[in-house]
C-alpha cells in the first residue's frame, strides 16, 4: 500500500499543455481524495525520470520510462474529447499503483 | 479603427504610469472576465501573470547582464557578430502580450475566426489556440513598430491570421494522418515551416529521389543531450565566453570568468521555463473556456480541424529524432551563416516544435527533414535578423527594457533579442516586408500578397484533395476519414 501517488506530467516544453493537464488531474485526485504530489517535465525527460509512480503526457509519444513508470496519454484532459473515458482510466491505474 | 486606436493610446499612457507588469495582467483579466471565466480564475490567472512578468525580467536581467561583454568582444576579436540573444517563443509572447496590438488582437482575432468558421470559409476553428495567437500577431507588431501605424499593424495580423488558416487547412489531414489524432490542426509558427516542405517534396518526388529510412530510437538516444536546456546552457555559454575572450585564455581571471558564465547561462536555461510557465498561467483560463466553448456546436459540418497546441505533436519518436540532430546542425550553422545575427539561445531545446511543420509532409522521413530543415532554418535566420531590431523597439516600448538596467545597458550598446521559433517563419516575413515597405512599393506589395493568398486559396478550395496530398495525407487517409468521396 502507498500513502502517496507521485505523478510527472509532461509535454514538448514542459509548460502550456503540461499545466493545463496537470490543474486537471489535481482537480480529479482532490475529489476523489487521494493523496498526490505531481511535477512538471518535458518529454525528452521521460525515459531517464526517477522516482515517480505514473507518467503522464500530453502528446502521443514511444518513449518508455527506464525505471518502469507507466507512461498515460492524457491528451483528453486538454482537449476535453474523450476526458471522462481517460478520468476512469487514470483513477484505475491510480488505484492499482496505491493498492501495490 | 479610431476607436481602437483610442483604447490603445489611452492604455499606453497609463502603462507608462503603472509599467506593463501591472496593466498587461488588469486587462488580460478584463477580457477573461468579458469571455465569463469567472472571478476567481481570471484573478488567479492574472496575478501568476504578473509575478511571471516580474521575474521574466529580473532572469533577462541576469542573462544579459551575464553575456553582453562575451557577446561584444566576440564581434571584436573573431569577426562573429551576433548581437540579438535568442530569448525564446516565452519572450515574444511576453513582448506581443504587452504592447497594444498584441491584447487588442486577442479579441480582433477571436471575432474574425468565429466570423470565418461560421460561414465556412474556413475548416480550422482557431481560437482553440487562442494563447498562440501571439506567434503570427508578432509580424504585426514588427510592422506596428517599423511603419508607425497601428491601423497597418492590424491589417498585418489580420493578413496572417488568414495565411496561417489556410496552411492549417491544408496541413489538416497529413498532420492528423502522421501523428495519429483525429481532428487536430497547428496554427501555431511549426506550420510555417509546411509550404517549404511541400515544395521540397514536389522536387524530390520529380526527381525521383529516395532516401534511405533512418532508425528514430537509436539517434534519440546518442543525440538526447542535445535536447536538455542545462547542457545547451552550458555548451552555449563556453562556446560564447572563450570566443569573447581568445586574447586572454592564458590568464586564470579570464577562465573563471568563461566558467561562472557559462555557469550562469546554464542556471538561466534551466530556471526560464518555469518563470515563463507562470506568465503563461495568465492565459491559461482564458484559452480553456474558449476550448470548452468549442464542443458544442459544429455538428452540422462534414469535418472540421481544431487547432493545437505543437505540445502534442512534440513527442512522436521520428521528430524527436530529427530535432535533436538538427539542434548542432542548425546551431554551428547559424555561427557561421553570412547575414545571420541570431545567438541561440532559449528557443534550442524548442527545435522539435518546429520540425512538427515538415516531417508530416516528408511522412516521417528523418533525413529529407533534416536536411530541408538546415536549409529552412538558416534562410530563416538570415531574414529573422532583418526584423531583431524593431523587435527590440517593441520590447523597450513594452517596458521589458526598463525595468533591468542591465538590459538598458545591453541594448544601448547594440546589443538586442531575437526569439528564434517565432522569427522562424518566412512566409510571414513577406507578408511584413510587404506592409512595411516604402510608399507605391507598399501598395503593389500588399496586392501581390493578397493576389497569391487569393490564387491560393482558391485553387484549395477548388481541388482540396490535390493540396491535401501534396501535404503528405494518402488517399487511403482521406476515404477513410470522410474528407473525399
Amino acid at each position: 500500500m502507498k500513502a502517496k501517488i507521485n505523478m510527472a506530467v509532461a509535454c514538448g516544453g514542459g509548460i502550456f499543455t503540461t499545466t493545463v493537464v496537470t490543474d486537471k488531474i489535481k482537480e480529479i485526485l482532490k475529489k476523489e481524495k487521494i493523496p498526490f504530489s505531481i511535477s512538471p517535465h518535458k518529454i525528452t525527460e521521460v525515459p531517464n525520470l526517477e522516482g515517480y509512480d505514473l507518467i503522464v503526457v500530453t502528446g502521443k509519444t514511444n518513449a518508455q520510462n527506464k525505471a518502469g513508470a507507466p507512461v498515460m496519454l492524457g491528451l483528453p484532459l486538454f482537449t476535453g474529447v474523450g476526458a471522462d473515458k481517460f478520468t476512469e482510466e487514470l483513477l484505475a491505474e491510480v488505484k492499482r499503483i496505491m493498492a501495490e | 479603427m479610431q476607436i481602437l486606436i483610442d483604447i490603445g493610446n489611452a492604455v499606453n499612457n497609463v502603462m507608462g504610469i503603472f509599467g506593463s507588469t501591472i496593466i498587461v495582467p488588469i486587462i488580460i483579466f478584463i477580457i477573461s472576465m468579458c469571455m465569463r471565466v469567472g472571478v476567481k480564475k481570471s484573478f488567479q490567472g492574472a496575478i501568476y501573470m504578473a509575478v511571471g512578468l516580474t521575474l521574466f525580467n529580473a532572469v533577462l536581467g541576469i542573462l544579459m547582464n551575464a553575456i553582453t561583454p562575451y557577446v561584444t568582444a566576440m564581434a571584436d576579436t573573431v569577426g562573429i557578430s551576433l548581437p540579438y540573444i535568442d530569448i525564446g517563443w516565452q519572450g515574444a509572447s511576453v513582448v506581443v502580450y504587452s504592447n497594444t496590438l498584441g491584447y487588442i488582437y486577442l479579441v480582433l482575432g477571436l471575432g474574425l475566426n468565429l466570423l470565418l468558421f461560421g460561414l465556412k470559409l474556413v475548416d480550422t476553428f482557431q481560437p482553440t489556440d487562442i494563447w498562440n495567437y501571439y506567434q503570427f500577431v508578432f509580424w504585426a507588431v514588427i510592422v506596428q513598430f517599423t511603419t508607425g501605424s497601428f491601423a497597418l499593424g492590424v491589417a498585418a495580423a489580420v493578413m496572417c491570421n488568414l495565411v496561417v488558416l489556410l496552411i492549417a487547412d491544408i496541413i489538416a489531414p497529413s498532420l492528423q494522418e502522421f501523428n495519429g489524432y483525429d481532428n487536430l490542426t497547428l496554427t501555431s509558427v511549426p506550420s510555417g515551416g509546411a509550404p517549404f516542405a511541400m515544395i521540397v517534396r514536389w522536387i524530390v518526388m520529380k526527381l525521383k529521389i529516395k532516401t534511405k529510412p533512418v532508425s528514430a530510437e537509436s539517434l534519440q538516444n546518442r543525440f538526447g543531450f542535445w535536447g536538455e536546456p542545462l547542457i545547451i546552457g552550458l555548451i552555449v555559454g563556453i562556446l560564447i565566453t572563450i570566443l569573447g575572450s581568445l586574447t586572454g585564455l592564458t590568464e586564470a581571471s579570464t577562465w573563471s570568468g568563461i566558467l561562472t558564465t557559462a555557469i550562469t547561462i546554464a542556471g538561466v536555461m534551466v530556471i526560464y521555463p518555469s518563470v515563463s510557465g507562470l506568465f503563461v498561467k495568465g492565459l491559461i483560463p482564458l484559452s480553456q473556456s474558449m476550448q470548452a466553448r468549442a464542443q458544442t456546436g459544429k455538428s452540422n459540418r462534414k469535418y472540421f480541424h481544431v487547432a493545437m497546441d505543437p505540445a502534442v505533436f512534440f513527442g512522436n519518436g521520428d521528430n524527436m529524432a530529427a530535432a535533436l540532430i538538427l539542434i548542432p546542425i542548425v546551431f554551428f550553422t547559424s555561427l557561421i551563416m553570412p547575414g545571420n545575427k541570431i545567438l541561440m539561445l532559449a528557443d534550442i531545446p524548442a527545435m522539435a516544435f518546429m520540425t512538427a511543420g515538415l516531417i508530416c509532409v516528408f511522412r516521417g522521413d528523418i533525413l529529407m527533414t533534416i536536411i530541408s530543415g538546415t536549409i529552412w532554418f538558416n534562410i530563416a535566420n538570415v531574414l529573422n535578423s532583418d526584423v531583431c531590431a524593431a523587435f527590440t523597439k517593441a520590447a523597450e516600448s513594452a517596458g521589458v527594457a526598463s525595468q533591468m538596467d542591465s538590459v538598458a545597458n545591453a541594448f544601448s550598446q547594440g546589443l538586442g533579442i531575437a526569439a528564434w521559433t517565432v522569427g522562424t517563419n518566412p512566409v510571414l516575413y513577406l507578408v511584413y516586408k510587404a506592409f512595411s515597405a516604402e510608399g507605391a512599393m507598399r501598395i503593389i506589395g500588399v496586392i501581390l500578397v493578397v493576389a497569391v493568398f487569393l490564387l491560393i486559396y482558391l485553387s484549395f478550395r477548388k481541388n482540396k484533395k490535390k493540396w491535401w496530398m501534396a501535404a503528405g495525407a494518402s488517399e487511403e487517409y482521406l476515404a477513410e476519414r470522410g474528407y473525399i468521396e
